[in-house]
């Protein structure tokens, strides 16, 4: 169970600050699929980063006592300089796991062959995007973070992703935020509209859209008001 | 006490991945490698004695002109070292946050320790070499020059550590530092001692930490040399106010500039 406690947190501008939460209280039960849908530049990758500890909020505390996955296929903790296999490597240590399966799990999913032992700075994006991915699944969460993220690299290798994680969701819950309703039903059963700084319980992923169209998108919409007199 | 156990052996765990992961990036594409991180002081030994025998210049003291410039060298590469790997980590390295478990605190204690490492074995190198060159040349007191490294190893630390987090939030104060720490070089005693110092510039100069634990280091490996200068209290001092300054903008500024946390 991940449970956030008056969570706040908003960027300073010279205007007034851009509220990205705004005294957020709820909870994500440990092996439920949440879907967060918001619009672009709404708060996904902030939210995200606070889910996942990389930044604290300006108020308020998050619980995280199960195991949360870095974001979903993220390539951030990849050196250029460094190759697939000797990444992989470092970042199953860092996360205490089986550097041996771990390494042998990647290099058959990402199936770049050869590049797997070349620096990651000769890998095309799709590779790299592959490899990402691949040691993503390769680690058992509890439950898996992803802005917007569930698949990565060409058609096929898509599917493939596709089928990983869901596969893995039989056992771990998602916390998946996104702009696309129809990504959140393929992969969710609890939904959430983020808009203005409040996270809105929704019934589905439709109603969640509904509520983003009714707000009318960016701009002194009727929800940025209503948040803004609430903070 | 079970769990304490497991956290501090994945704790240590996650630093020695840290270090290892900062070996094979720091000079990844080099053919020598991290041979780089040894080579370059030696380098600097191998000027430092050759202009020295240029200028006909001799120590103050009576000991070997090698051995007198490794004994300076050393501990300001030490410092030195120390200061730039503690920042460029925060910068190479800033994407292991993301992993549960590592800090940016991790990140920085693990690049102190790595340079405190790598300092050991470049003056083992070196005075390997001196012996071979020149004859044995042993150590008068292990425990005092030990002392010496460990406290230049805790200076290099709070400076490097106040660095970075300045760095993280700063860009300008990041550019900066370099330059202010670049009159290190020429004060701290690498290829004068203490004593040679004109008596005007002693009051100030008793303020530099580094020209301390050079005297406190020298004096450790030479028979012949004791200093009268060389006050412990000075470095620990400073070291203490830095990294007390350095936990207090931690705290204060929470946040890098690109908004991760720094903890």
């Amino acid at each position: 169970m991940i449970s956030l406690f008056n969570v706040s947190r908003y960027h300073p501008d010279k205007a007034q600050p851009n509220i990205i939460l705004n005294n957020v209280s709820t909870q994500f039960p440990r092996k439920e699929s949440i879907g967060i849908l918001a619009l672009g530049g709404a708060g996904k990758t902030t939210l995200a980063r606070i889910l996942s500890g990389v930044e604290r909020p300006d108020s308020g505390h998050i619980q995280r006592p199960n195991s949360l996955s870095h974001p979903l296929g993220s390539t951030a903790g990849f050196h250029a300089g460094l190759s697939g296999a000797e990444n992989v490597r470092f970042l199953a240590r860092l996360l205490h796991r089986n550097v041996e399966e771990t390494t042998d799990y990647c290099e058959s999913f990402t199936d770049i062959g050869a590049y797997f032992h070349r620096p990651v700075a000769q890998y095309a994006p799709v590779m790299r995007a592959r490899l990402g991915f691949a040691f993503s699944m390769s680690v058992e969460f509890d439950t898996y973070l992803s802005d917007g993220v569930t698949s990565a690299g060409d058609h096929s290798f898509r599917d493939k992703c596709e089928a990983a994680l869901l596969e893995r969701l039989t056992r771990s819950g998602l916390i998946l935020m996104s702009r696309h309703a129809r990504t959140l039903n393929r992969f969710c059963s609890v939904f959430y509209a983020l808009h203005a700084g409040q996270l809105l319980p929704c019934s589905s992923a439709e109603e969640a859209q509904d509520i983003l169209d009714y707000a009318g998108g960016y701009g002194n919409t009727f929800w940025n008001e209503a948040a803004r007199h609430a903070g | 006490m079970n769990h304490l156990g497991n956290g501090a052996w994945n704790w240590a765990n996650t630093i020695h991945t840290i270090m290892l992961r900062e070996v094979r990036c720091r000079f990844a594409g080099d053919p020598l490698g991290y041979a780089w991180a040894f080579f370059v002081p030696l380098l600097w030994v191998g000027t430092l004695i050759f202009f020295f025998t240029l200028l006909g210049r001799a120590p103050a003291i009576p000991v070997d002109t090698p051995a007198f410039i490794a004994t300076g060298v050393v501990p300001y590469v030490l410092f030195r070292y120390t200061i730039t790997s503690m920042s460029r980590v925060a910068s190479t390295h800033r994407h292991l946050v993301h992993f549960d478990g590592v800090r940016v605190s991790d990140l920085l204690f693990a690049a102190a320790l790595l340079e405190a490492m790598n300092a050991i074995i470049i003056f083992a190198m070196i005075w390997v070499l001196i012996t071979i060159i020149f004859g044995p040349t042993p150590i008068h007191n292990p425990l005092e020059f030990s002392n010496g490294l460990l406290l230049t190893a805790v200076f290099g630390t709070a400076i490097g550590r106040f660095a970075a987090i300045l760095g993280m939030v700063s860009e300008t104060a990041k550019r900066m530092v370099p330059v202010v720490l670049r009159p290190m070089f020429w004060i701290s005693g690498i290829f004068f001692t203490a004593p040679e110092l004109p008596s005007g510039l002693l009051p100030y100069l008793q303020w530099n930490p580094l020209l301390h634990t050079i005297e406190i280091t020298r004096a450790g490996v030479f028979l012949d040399y004791t200093s009268s200068f060389a006050d412990m209290s000075v470095p620990l001092g400073i070291s203490a106010v830095f990294l007390i300054a350095s936990y207090v903008m931690q705290s204060a500024f929470r946040r890098s500039s690109d908004g991760m946390e720094l903890t």
